[in-house]
């Protein structure tokens, strides 16, 4: 018995002493744990800023002006810099500053609402981006913010960028075949950012095109788009240059059962649809070109670009030597 | 105390002595100083015994015996783990009630609340780990409580209640740990629950109305969470602690069961024997099991803050599935017997008897001796099941059964979409900070030919780069050839890892953000950015044969997969873990 009263008091001593060196090391600790998890923020915002962004912003954020996607690699001296009449952007009257406060809310809002008028898509209203998800990409783009007009990328990070963006953005070649044309405005526009073409959903929430043109349609909408009208020239290239938003009551419910994120509108021109369209017509539902397409791929290349073909590389990421790839299933950043 | 000598008036030291007695008699009824000055020293108790009184005259002491049996306070045969097992509720109900402060039960929030607890709340981290730790722990005492029970027989009449309570309070501890699962809502508490819910489906009658119930809705979503929490910190408890009761009671009715090998074969159940030995509670088992306290707490305590961190993984994404998604250990074993496919036999069948049988085990078990030499058939029938589970436990594990894919697979051990991965581990100042390109050509049997380059295919000197880093790429270099043995679909690929610097750290002052110079006058880095490529043969399987076979061009040549994937490495992100890991140590896969 008295050993067991020199064992409570010794350790309840000890307990005391432990706790009171773990509390003394928590005001050295808890900082730390706040600056790791601000940068697994970072972290999980950079891959997602991969996946959902970069198709049109770019990978190091440098923008995509021709489609208009803002350079975001600088967007804090964009909005902080004082114009000629020594007001900033942020501070402008009516500006971003009275309506969000703060650069984080206006770029929180921006992903979460998107942008009317522009293909910016409303990737937390439709469900696409999760709030945490937004809050971490916007940590992310905030962390590139420097006072110079470059972002605080480094050498390799734009280099990379700028593969990626020839890999994605390939030039025209005008003896290319109309399929492999309507490949180019495919990638061009960022459709393929969003959408697969085969019967699979993207990760960005966008139905899968293939068969659009064929009998039974995709596997989403069948032969009809979501505005529940049939599908033809006349009704998809109305429906690339308006998006969801016009037609928000009279969207169908998918025959697959699952829900779908919403299309923004697109300004295309008719050479660029008569291109999109030649490469829409040439795809079965489940990815495989039909047999037309897959001859004139024979007689203009030797082969056929349903599966993603690359040569061996060179041992450079996003090999630049690599020939595009359709969007398999999954988007850029998901095997 | 008739008499009372005159009062002297009374000093500071007088009247605190009063209070303490005071006090005393307040915690232990009829206890003054007196008493517990024989107490301390040890002496035998006066007759009447006033150490006896404190127990019929308070309504707490009156719970606990005055006197227990001698077996009942040695550590064979019971080896306490009963009493453990209240011990790591009360844990938990403490731990718990003040984690609850700072938790809301929403989807929205309750991810940030817990980052919350791990990096604003003092001692936050701790008490996170001591209720995750205990938990499981006490998941595995009240296991071991009732394996002991099973092997010395005590479950025998005339304790079958004490069992059948048992059963019911081993139920309610797993289903107690496994609400608990949900609330950190990270990808561990989503999937762990997607799977548990989704095994209560398989039971073919009920088994949706069921996880609808469970759910709250078709999808794990703020109901489920909502539900989840209820059951965790009222419900419950509550009922785990009414169980806990009766239970306890009724041990204290039939006492504690006598230690079986000391029965003669002609009185098997030990009737008619002498009054064992026992106990007094005070002073004795008071002080035993106050020691015993205190020695489990600082255990506990260092335990939980050296050697054990809760892992907070990253939000729940309901739409990405983690690769080797399981259950919780104790349930592994229904999940295993639900991968052997028959679900009646299985789900319905099978799983409820593996808890009911315990349940009326009492009453289907009529030999009445509790000798081992007489419970052949129980005792090898206890050890089959246990093999029997342990083996569906393990074909539970992720990896029995499952076809595997070499190429998700690399990509998930190194660079995960959600989590870590082997990547994350390497310490992050000793990975290159300048491009570098690892590049590992694999064929099945033959030696991999490796190159490092930068990124314009320059080579790099070896000695360059850590020993860190070198140990990184022969893991890498090791998980392609083993995937490219092993998995058909996987075949001569050329796999690489390419770390790149990707953004510089910057640092505001004085209203300036400023990119922040090491001590060489370099640009400091802030994210270093992993890349796994892979490019291997593509393949179809051959609809005649079955092989698996490369697919082809039209002109024989073979076609390629690419799959890629990149992952972000932040300077801080392993910062306040003083759990340092230990890079060098390889990841067990299946983690």
């Amino acid at each position: 018995m008295t050993r067991n009263i020199l064992i409570a008091t010794l350790f309840s001593l000890g307990t005391a002493i432990l706790l009171g060196i773990i509390f003394i090391g928590e005001s050295r600790r808890l900082p730390q744990s706040d600056a790791a998890i601000v940068a697994e923020r970072i972290e999980r915002g950079a891959r997602d800023y991969e996946q959902y962004c970069a198709a049109c912003h770019g990978l190091a954020g440098q923008g995509q002006v021709a489609n208009g996607a803002p350079q975001l690699n600088n967007i804090t001296y964009r909005y902080m810099t004082p114009g000629q009449d020594g007001t900033a952007p942020f501070e402008a009257r009516n500006g971003i500053k009275e309506k969000y406060g703060t650069l984080r809310n206006y770029i929180e809002a921006t992903l979460y609402a998107g942008v009317r008028g522009a293909p910016m898509p409303a990737f937390g209203a439709q469900g696409t981006l999760r709030q945490d998800q937004i809050e971490n990409i916007t940590s992310y783009v905030l962390s590139w913010r420097t006072n110079q007009n470059e972002g605080n990328l480094t050498d390799a990070a734009l280099l990379a960028a700028n593969l990626e963006a020839t890999r994605m953005a390939p030039t025209a070649d005008p003896n290319a075949n109309p399929v492999s044309q309507g490949q180019i405005v495919f990638t061009n526009k960022g459709c393929n950012g969003c959408h697969n073409m085969n019967d699979q959903k993207s990760a960005a929430q966008a139905p899968g095109l293939g068969g659009l043109f064929q009998p039974g349609g995709t596997a989403a909408y069948g032969e009809q788009l979501p505005n529940g009208r049939p599908v033809n020239d006349e009704n998809v290239k109305d429906w690339i240059l308006k998006g969801t938003a016009p037609y928000q009551n009279e969207h169908i419910q998918p025959q697959d059962g699952e829900t779908y994120g919403v299309m923004p509108g697109f300004q295309i021109t008719d050479e660029e649809y008569e291109a999109l369209s030649a490469w829409l017509k040439a795809h079965n539902r489940d990815g495989t070109l039909t047999e037309e397409a897959q001859q004139l791929q024979n007689q203009t290349q030797g082969g056929a670009p349903r599966t993603e073909r690359t040569t061996v590389p060179t041992g450079v990421p996003n090999n630049p030597g690599a020939p595009n790839s359709p969007a398999g299933p999954g988007s850029p950043g998901t095997p | 105390m008739a008499t009372r000598p005159a009062r002297r008036p009374e000093g500071p030291v007088q009247r605190l002595k009063g209070a303490l007695v005071e006090a005393s008699r307040s915690i232990f009824p009829s206890m003054g100083a007196a008493e517990w000055r024989s107490v301390i020293r040890g002496e035998a108790a006066p007759r009447p015994n006033p150490r006896m009184r404190v127990h019929t005259n308070s309504f707490w002491y009156h719970i606990r015996p005055r006197a227990l049996p001698l077996e009942a306070t040695a550590w064979y045969y019971t080896f306490g783990l009963g009493w453990m097992s209240f011990f790591f509720f009360v844990l938990e109900a403490i731990t718990g009630a003040i984690l609850m402060v700072y938790y809301t039960p929403s989807p929205l929030v309750a991810y940030a609340d817990m980052q919350k607890i791990i990096s604003d709340v003092p001692l936050g981290r701790l008490l996170r780990n001591m209720h995750r730790l205990g938990a499981h722990v006490m998941v595995a005492v009240v296991i071991l409580h009732m394996l002991r029970t099973y092997f010395t027989a005590s479950y025998k009449a005339p304790r079958q209640f004490i069992w059948v309570t048992g059963v019911i309070l081993l139920i309610l501890t797993l289903v107690l740990s496994f609400s608990g699962y949900l609330l950190p809502w990270d990808q561990l508490a989503y999937w762990a629950v997607t799977i548990g819910s989704s095994m209560a489906e398989a039971a073919p009658l009920f088994g949706s109305a069921t996880n609808l119930l469970l759910r709250g809705g078709v999808d794990i979503g703020a109901g489920t969470l909502l539900r989840f929490y209820l059951l965790h910190i009222f419900a419950l408890p509550m009922l785990t602690l009414l169980l806990i009761s009766i239970h306890y009671y009724a041990v204290r009715k039939q006492e504690i069961s006598p230690i079986h090998e000391l029965f003669a074969p002609d009185n098997p159940r030990g009737w008619g024997k002498p009054t064992r030995r026992k106990v007094p509670f005070l002073p004795d088992q008071v002080f035993f099991e106050i020691a015993l306290i205190v020695l489990l707490t600082f255990a506990f305590v260092a335990i939980n803050y050296f050697f054990w961190d809760a892992h907070l993984e990253s939000h729940a994404n309901p739409g990405v599935t983690p690769q080797h998604t399981k259950a919780p250990w104790y349930f592994l074993w229904l999940q295993g017997m639900l991968k052997f496919g028959d679900k009646i036999l299985f789900g319905l069948i099978l799983g409820p008897l593996v808890l009911l049988v315990p349940m009326f085990l009492p009453y289907l078990d009529r030999n009445p001796s509790r000798r081992f030499a007489d419970r052949k058939v129980a005792l090898a029938s206890g050890v089959l099941s246990l093999i029997f589970l342990g083996y569906v436990s393990y074909a539970g594990w992720p990896t029995y059964g499952i076809q595997q894919t070499g190429s998700q697979e690399i990509l998930t051990d190194f660079v995960p979409i959600e989590g870590e991965g082997i990547v994350d581990h390497v310490t992050w100042s000793e990975l290159p900070s300048t491009p570098v390109v690892y590049q590992v050509k694999a064929t099945i049997g033959g030696d991999p030919t490796t190159t490092i380059t930068d990124s314009n295919g320059n080579p790099v000197p070896e000695e360059s780069l850590s020993a860190e880093t070198h140990h990184l790429f022969d893991e890498f270099r090791e998980h392609v050839q083993h995937w490219v043995e092993i998995d058909n679909r996987f075949r001569n690929p050329t796999a690489t890892l390419a770390i790149e610097p990707w953004t510089y750290l910057q640092r505001e002052e004085g209203g300036e953000t400023q990119v922040v110079l090491g001590p060489n006058g370099q640009p400091e880095l802030a994210i270093k950015k992993a890349t796994v490529t892979l490019v291997f043969e593509a393949t179809e399987v051959n609809e005649e044969t079955g092989e698996v076979v490369t697919r082809t061009t039209a002109t024989g040549e073979p076609e390629y997969s690419r799959s890629q994937q990149a992952d972000f490495l932040h300077r801080d992100s392993h910062l306040g873990n003083n759990l340092e890991e230990n890079a060098s140590a390889p990841r067990d896969a299946q983690d």
